[in-house]
C-alpha cells in the first residue's frame, strides 16, 4: 500500500481542535447573531493555474462554494491562470506584492519566493492541525527541505506520480497484445504504432505523445531507467546527470525523436495541451503523465479506450517513476486578518472532505489513510497507486530535485535544451551537463 | 530741464505701469509661456520615458534578480560581459539581423508594388484597400495564434495544400524545427505590415501632381523612368518616416514570436528583444535584461543615425 510506503505515516488520532475550528465556532455568524450589524467580511483571493477540466474546474468552484458557505466570515475568491504563464505571473506578482493571499504550487518554486519574504511560516498551523497525522510524513519533510531556514511554508494538497496512458483501441489495431515492460519492448510498440494509416505515403499515427514545451520535465522515466538504481542524486549531493546511464538513457530518449521518428517532429515545442489533444484525436497513441488529464483524455476517448501502464525497466530492470506534490502557501500581503483567514482557507483545503472530493473527481492519488482506503479499487486511481507501490521499491521514485532554480529551471531551462538535443544542436553530454549547471547554478 | 523733467516722468510712469502688472502675467508672459506650455509634455515625457530609461542603464550595472529585490549589487560592465561572451549572443544577434532584413525589405517591396498597383483607378479598389487592412487591424496575438494553427504541423492547413500539391514530401513542423521557426514567425509579420507600407506609400503617391507624369510621358520616359525619376523622389520623406518606424516596431516586436515559438526551439527563434523579454519575465534576470534592452537601444539608436546620415548624403 501507498501509506505504507511513507514512513512515519499512520492513522489519525485525535489532536487538539483545529485553529480553523475556533476560528469558526459552532454556528455560521450570519446565523448567530441576525439582528447585530453584520461582521467584517475578509475576502481573500486564491491563485491557482486553470485547466480545461471541466470536472476538475467544477470540483475546484464546489469546494470554494462549500467554504464560503461555512460562514467563517470568511471569503474566497479563486484567480485562475494558464499553466503556461502560471509561474511567470506569480513570480511578478509576488514580487510587486499583489499576488493572492492563498497559493497552490509545487515545492519546486518554493526557493522563488523565499527571497521576497512573503511566505508566512506554516509550522505552528500544521501542528496544530487535527489532521496532520494523516499526511504522510515525508511530504512536509519535504517541504522543510525545500526551504533554506527550515520552516514549513506549505500544506499538502495533493500527491501525483506520473505513468503512461495509451489508447487501447490504437494498441489494438496495430496488434500489440500486451503494454511493454522494458524499454526495448517500448521501442518496439513504438515502431508498430507509428504509421500511415489512410495510404497516402505520410506518417499520420505516431507513438509516442513527447512533452518538451513549457513548463516540462518529463524525461526522468527514460533518462533513469538504465541505472542499477535509479536515482536523481549521488551520495555527495551532486547530481546523476552526467552518469554514464544516465547518458544512455536520455540517448534512448532523443533517439525516439531523431532517430526513430516514433515522436511528432512538432515535440521540441509541444506541452501538455498538445500531447493530451494528440492522444484524442489519434495523433499519437501513447502519453507520459499523471492524474491532472485524466479527465480531459477520458472526454476524449472514452473510458473504454483508457488505457495505463508504468514506465517501462531499462537495461538492468529498474524503473523510475517521478512523483510531483502541490501544496498550499500563503502569502503575507501587509493584512494580518487576510494571514489568519488564508492559513484557515488552507488547512481547510487539505481536510480529508475535501482530499476525497479531489481523488474521487480527479483520480488524485490518495495519501490519507481515511480516503485511501475507499479507493484501493478505483481504476483511475490504482495505476498512480500502482506507479508508488510495484516499482521496484520505493526508492525509484522520487520527487524532481529542488533547488534555489529549479521553478525556473523546468519551466524554461529544460525546454529549451531539450529542443536543442533534439534538434541535435548540441550532444546528449553537452545536454545533461548544462541542465545540470543549471539545476544548481541557475 | 522741461525735456528731463519729461523723461523723468515717462520713467516713473514706466516703473509705475510695471508694478502694475498681475503676478500671472509676471510669470506667463509671451517669453515664458512657451516653456510651460510644453512642461506637462515635458514633465510627462520625464516620468514615461526618461525615468524608465535612466532605471533601465541603472538596472543593467545591477544583479538585480526578482527573488531577491533587497539584494541587489553594483556589478558594473558585468551583465554586459557576460552577454557579450555568452555562447548564444551570436546566434541571438544574427537572428535579429535576418529578422529586421529580411521582414523589412520583403514589406516595403510588396508594400510598394502594391501601392503603386492601388493608386490607379480600377473596379473594385475600394473594396481591395479595405480588405487590405485586415492584418493590419488584426490584433498580433489572434494572427500569431491564427498562424500557429495554420502552420501545425501534423494538421495546419499550409502542410495539407504544400503536401497535396507535391511541394513537400511530408509535413514539416514548421514551428519546432529550428531552422523554419525564425522564417514562420517573419512570414507572419511580413503579412500583417505589407499593407501599413502600401496604404502610407498610396497616399504618398496621391499627392504627386499627375502633370509631372504628364510631363514625362509627352517627354518619352517610360514607367520605370517616371517611378526612379518622379514618384521615388517625391515620396522619399515619406518612405523615410515609414521606413524608420517599421524598423522600430520590426526590431522591438516581442509577442508574435512568444505566441508562436516562445523564442524556441532552443533559441532557434530568439531575437535580442524577444532574449531580453524571456530573461526578465521567465527568468526574472533584471539587471541582465536591462543590460540586454541598453544594447538594444544603441544598436537602434546607431541604425538611426546611420540611416538619417545616409539620407542626409542622399539629398547633398
Amino acid at each position: 500500500m501507498l501509506l505504507s510506503v511513507f514512513a512515519g505515516c499512520s492513522s489519525p488520532a485525535p489532536a487538539e481542535p483545529a485553529p480553523s475550528e475556533s476560528v469558526s465556532g459552532e454556528a455560521p455568524v450570519s446565523e448567530a447573531a441576525p439582528e447585530s450589524e453584520p461582521e467584517e467580511v475578509i475576502n481573500i483571493t486564491v491563485s491557482l493555474s486553470s485547466t480545461s477540466d471541466e470536472v476538475k474546474t467544477a470540483a475546484r468552484e464546489k469546494m470554494f462554494e462549500d467554504y464560503n458557505n461555512l460562514g467563517r466570515g470568511i471569503h474566497v475568491e479563486p484567480d485562475y491562470t494558464p499553466w503556461s504563464g502560471f509561474y511567470d505571473k506569480l513570480v511578478t506578482t509576488a514580487a510587486a506584492g499583489t499576488a493572492g493571499d492563498v497559493i497552490s504550487f509545487t515545492s519546486q518554486w518554493l526557493p522563488a519566493f523565499e527571497g521576497l519574504d512573503i511566505l508566512v511560516p506554516l509550522d505552528d498551523a500544521y501542528n496544530n492541525w487535527e489532521y496532520k497525522d494523516e499526511i504522510p510524513a515525508n511530504i512536509p519533510e519535504l517541504y522543510k527541505a525545500s526551504s533554506t531556514d527550515g520552516n514549513l511554508y506549505m500544506i499538502p494538497r495533493f500527491l501525483l506520480s506520473l505513468y503512461f496512458v495509451y489508447r487501447i483501441d490504437l494498441f489494438e489495431e496495430a496488434g500489440i497484445e500486451k503494454v511493454p515492460e522494458t524499454m526495448d519492448e517500448f521501442l518496439e510498440v513504438c515502431q508498430k504504432l507509428t504509421k500511415d494509416t489512410n495510404g497516402d505515403g505520410r506518417i499520420d499515427q505516431y507513438a509516442y505523445a513527447m512533452r518538451v514545451g513549457l513548463g516540462a520535465d518529463s524525461f526522468y522515466e527514460f533518462a533513469l531507467a538504465d541505472m542499477e538504481e535509479p536515482r536523481i542524486w549521488n551520495d555527495d549531493g551532486t547530481l546523476t546527470f552526467t552518469d554514464p546511464d544516465v547518458l544512455s538513457g536520455v540517448q534512448f530518449f532523443v533517439d525516439l525523436y531523431q532517430k526513430y521518428g516514433v515522436v511528432p517532429e512538432t515535440a521540441p515545442v509541444d506541452g501538455s495541451a498538445e500531447c493530451v489533444n494528440y492522444l484524442t484525436s489519434g495523433t499519437c497513441a501513447m502519453y507520459l503523465t499523471h492524474f491532472e488529464t485524466v479527465n480531459s483524455i477520458i472526454a476524449g476517448i472514452g473510458e473504454e479506450n483508457y488505457g495505463t501502464f508504468l514506465p517501462p525497466a531499462g537495461k538492468n530492470g529498474s524503473r523510475f517513476v517521478t512523483l510531483g506534490e502541490t501544496g498550499t502557501a500563503v502569502f503575507d500581503n501587509g493584512d494580518p486578518k487576510k494571514v489568519e483567514a488564508a492559513k484557515d482557507f488552507a488547512l481547510w483545503w487539505s481536510e480529508p472532505d475535501q482530499h476525497e472530493q479531489w481523488v474521487s473527481m480527479c483520480y488524485t492519488p490518495p495519501y490519507m489513510d481515511s480516503v485511501s482506503e475507499k479507493y484501493m479499487d478505483n481504476p483511475g486511481v490504482a495505476i498512480s497507486l500502482e506507479g508508488l507501490e510495484k516499482v521496484d521499491g520505493f526508492s525509484y521514485c522520487a520527487f524532481p530535485p529542488v533547488t534555489n532554480y529549479s521553478g525556473e529551471w523546468a519551466n524554461n531551462v529544460f525546454p529549451t535544451y531539450t529542443a536543442m538535443v533534439l534538434e541535435n544542436e548540441i550532444s546528449v553530454e553537452e545536454y545533461m551537463t548544462t541542465l545540470a549547471d543549471k539545476l544548481i547554478n541557475g | 530741464m522741461e525735456n528731463l523733467g519729461q523723461t523723468t516722468g515717462s520713467v516713473t510712469k514706466y516703473i509705475d505701469k510695471k508694478k502694475d502688472i498681475p503676478f500671472y502675467k509676471k510669470i506667463f508672459n509671451e517669453k515664458t509661456s512657451p516653456y510651460w506650455l510644453l512642461s506637462p509634455s515635458l514633465i510627462f515625457i520625464s516620468i514615461m520615458i526618461v525615468f524608465p530609461v535612466c532605471r533601465t542603464i541603472y538596472f543593467s550595472l545591477t544583479d538585480y534578480h526578482v527573488f531577491s529585490p533587497n539584494d541587489v549589487h553594483f556589478v558594473g560592465l558585468g551583465n554586459y560581459i557576460d552577454l557579450f561572451t555568452s555562447p548564444e549572443f551570436p546566434k541571438i544577434t544574427w537572428n535579429s539581423v535576418i529578422w529586421l532584413v529580411g521582414i523589412l525589405s520583403v514589406q516595403f517591396v510588396l508594400g510598394m508594388a502594391l501601392a503603386l498597383v492601388v493608386r490607379n483607378k480600377f473596379f473594385g479598389r475600394k473594396v481591395i484597400n479595405s480588405l487590405m487592412l485586415v492584418p493590419w487591424v488584426t490584433p498580433s496575438v489572434v494572427a500569431a495564434l491564427m498562424w500557429a494553427w495554420l502552420y501545425n504541423g501534423n494538421y495546419g492547413v499550409f502542410n495539407h495544400y504544400l503536401y497535396k500539391f507535391g511541394v513537400i514530401d511530408d509535413y514539416v513542423a514548421w514551428l519546432a524545427k529550428s531552422d523554419t521557426s525564425l522564417l514562420s514567425c517573419m512570414l507572419v509579420i511580413i503579412w500583417q505590415g505589407i499593407p501599413f507600407f502600401c496604404i502610407i506609400l498610396t497616399s504618398a503617391m496621391m499627392g504627386i501632381p499627375k502633370d509631372l507624369y504628364e510631363a514625362a510621358y509627352i517627354d518619352g520616359a517610360s514607367s520605370v523612368k517616371s517611378f526612379i525619376h518622379i514618384t521615388l523622389p517625391l515620396i522619399k520623406e515619406t518612405v523615410f518616416v515609414t521606413t524608420m518606424l517599421r524598423i522600430i516596431w520590426i526590431t522591438n516586436n516581442v509577442d508574435t514570436i512568444v505566441i508562436m515559438t516562445g523564442g524556441g526551439p532552443g533559441i532557434s527563434s530568439r531575437t535580442l528583444a524577444v532574449h531580453a523579454y524571456l530573461t526578465a519575465q521567465q527568468n526574472f534576470k533584471f539587471g541582465y535584461a536591462s543590460a540586454i534592452a541598453v544594447i538594444l537601444a544603441l544598436i537602434m539608436s546607431f541604425m538611426a543615425f546611420m540611416y538619417m546620415r545616409m539620407l542626409r548624403i542622399n539629398e547633398e
